[in-house]
């Protein structure tokens, strides 16, 4: 008897092909962001990886706990016990999924730690988030960029979803006044953000992570392949477990002279990365773009020295005014000053500044950073070109 | 005076219906104030001290009332559902 062997396809989207609005180009092509990478970010990544995005890139600037487990299928004990970033564990469980993904991790804060030009690389950015301040700062970024994001946010049973992008509708716009207070109270320690010294702990469950990472990815997925006519840009999804409460609310309207609506008309390309010195950055806008006198102008404010107010001690530093506790930026002795009074700072830099010598991400510029660049009749912006890592 | 209305807010995500006669020139914030301080136990804060944030829907149009806007301005009808939802951040 002749023995007939058949042969597995190893086609890993065989079965989404059968999908009839599926294109695999558009999928393999497509860029993702991913911020935050807790309980949503795991369910939204693992969605993704099996989806076969072709490029994903992770942010989050927090080391897994025993208590992230129970609600993230990526982590596993032995990586709180190695005291591993989120991000790193996170791209390492999606490559033994599908190894085909491409992924890029930053450890570090969306606000401060990714450049507008990694975002505007991005076909979606999809928001997984554990505050309202960096949700103020996905919705400006994006905005900025003209990207859309979607928002995905849980607590016990509750879950909700929504697609932000201009001309539809606008997360800053619909802050209501207490939601302004919770901002302002962690802007007021945006210093210490990072280490996580803000009580956050909300009881949220696998199961509402679930539901809304689902949601998200398949909002993603419809952006990716175009289909913007079905993306809920108008209607957001607000779900509720325990009284089986299933809304879809209508989008409010966008508001007049909101601080996420603005986004350049152009950004040019400029042969530099964060690595140049300060130098380099100007030399590069005189000789390609033929720019005199230009100011650069910082989103942040540059300490260049700062008192100890219990000792009265001046100390030089040089570092933008959110790193004063970031080993990157000052030395552990600045760090251990309790009480920091920054003496003085710039917002504006200037090619006759004594600081010309400093590399940019030195003075708090991350990679592939937008820069806006003051001349003597307009205002430009400038993309880090050198730093593009899809190029 | 202004005309008061009759209406029921149903409180999310208990599900409580408290029936309530409200001014039509209230906004959002002045219901949502009212209704947390008036002792029918709707928590103002979380379990981890965080202000909650409340939004109202008129379930019938499931639409949010705008912050600047009167139950008038939304049009909220004598007898209305409206649904006080809390509005979540973790991830």
């Amino acid at each position: 008897m002749a023995i007939q062997i058949q042969t597995h396809a190893k086609d890993w989207e065989e079965n989404y092909k059968r999908l009839s609005w599926w294109d695999s180009e558009s999928v393999r092509k497509a860029k993702v962001m991913v911020v935050g990478a807790g309980a949503l970010g795991n369910e939204v990544l693992k969605n993704l990886a099996l989806l076969n995005i072709g490029h994903l890139c992770i942010i989050d600037f927090d080391r897994i706990e025993y208590s992230n487990l129970s609600r993230s299928v990526l982590f596993r004990e032995k990586d709180c016990e190695q005291n591993l970033y989120k991000s790193k564990v996170a791209a390492e469980r999606i490559k033994e999924i599908n190894p085909m993904v491409n992924i890029h991790t930053i450890e570090g804060d969306f606000q401060f730690d990714v450049g507008h030009g990694l975002i505007s690389a991005m076909d979606v950015i999809i928001c997984c988030v554990d505050n309202r301040l960096a949700r103020l700062h996905i919705n400006r970024k994006s905005f900025f960029n003209k990207k859309a994001w979607v928002n995905g946010a849980i607590e016990n049973l509750i879950g909700q979803m929504e697609v932000y992008k201009d001309a539809h509708q606008c997360y800053e716009c619909n802050l209501s006044e207490t939601e302004w207070q919770s901002i302002n109270a962690r802007i007021g320690c945006a210093d210490i953000a990072q280490k996580n010294i803000i009580a956050g702990r909300v009881p949220t469950t696998p199961l509402s992570a679930s539901i809304i990472a689902a949601f998200q990815c398949q909002e993603a997925l419809k952006i990716i392949h175009g289909l913007e006519s079905n993306v809920m840009y108008d209607s957001n999804l607000y779900i509720e477990g325990m009284s089986n409460t299933f809304l879809q609310l209508q989008a409010s309207a966008q508001k007049e002279n909101c601080y996420s609506h603005y986004a350049p008309e152009t950004v040019h390309p400029l042969s530099v990365s964060s690595k140049d010195k300060l130098e380099k950055f100007f030399q590069v806008l005189k000789s390609d773009w033929n720019i005199d006198r230009p100011i650069l102008k910082l989103n942040h404010n540059l300490c260049l020295s700062l008192v100890n107010k219990d000792t009265d001690e001046l100390h030089q530093v040089l570092a933008p005014d959110f790193g004063l506790n970031d080993p990157r930026y000052v030395s552990e002795q600045i760090i251990q000053i309790e009480t920091k009074l920054v003496k003085d700072m710039v917002h504006e830099i200037t090619p006759e500044s004594e600081l010309l010598e400093y590399r940019l991400e030195s003075i708090g510029i991350p990679a592939w950073d937008i820069l806006k660049i003051i001349t003597e009749d307009e205002i430009r912006y400038f993309e880090l070109a050198e730093d593009n890592i899809y190029s | 005076m202004t005309k008061e209305i009759n209406i029921i807010i149903r409180i999310m995500p208990t599900a409580d219906d408290i029936e309530v006669s409200l001014p039509l020139d209230a906004t959002p914030k002045d219901v949502i104030d009212a209704l947390l301080d008036a002792g029918l136990g709707i928590p103002k804060l979380d379990d981890q001290g965080n202000p909650i944030s409340y939004k109202l829907v008129p379930k019938e149009k499931g639409q949010e009332i705008p912050q600047d806007n009167t139950l008038m301005d939304a049009e909220v009808q004598e007898s209305d559902v409206v649904l006080m939802l809390p509005m979540v951040w973790a991830g």
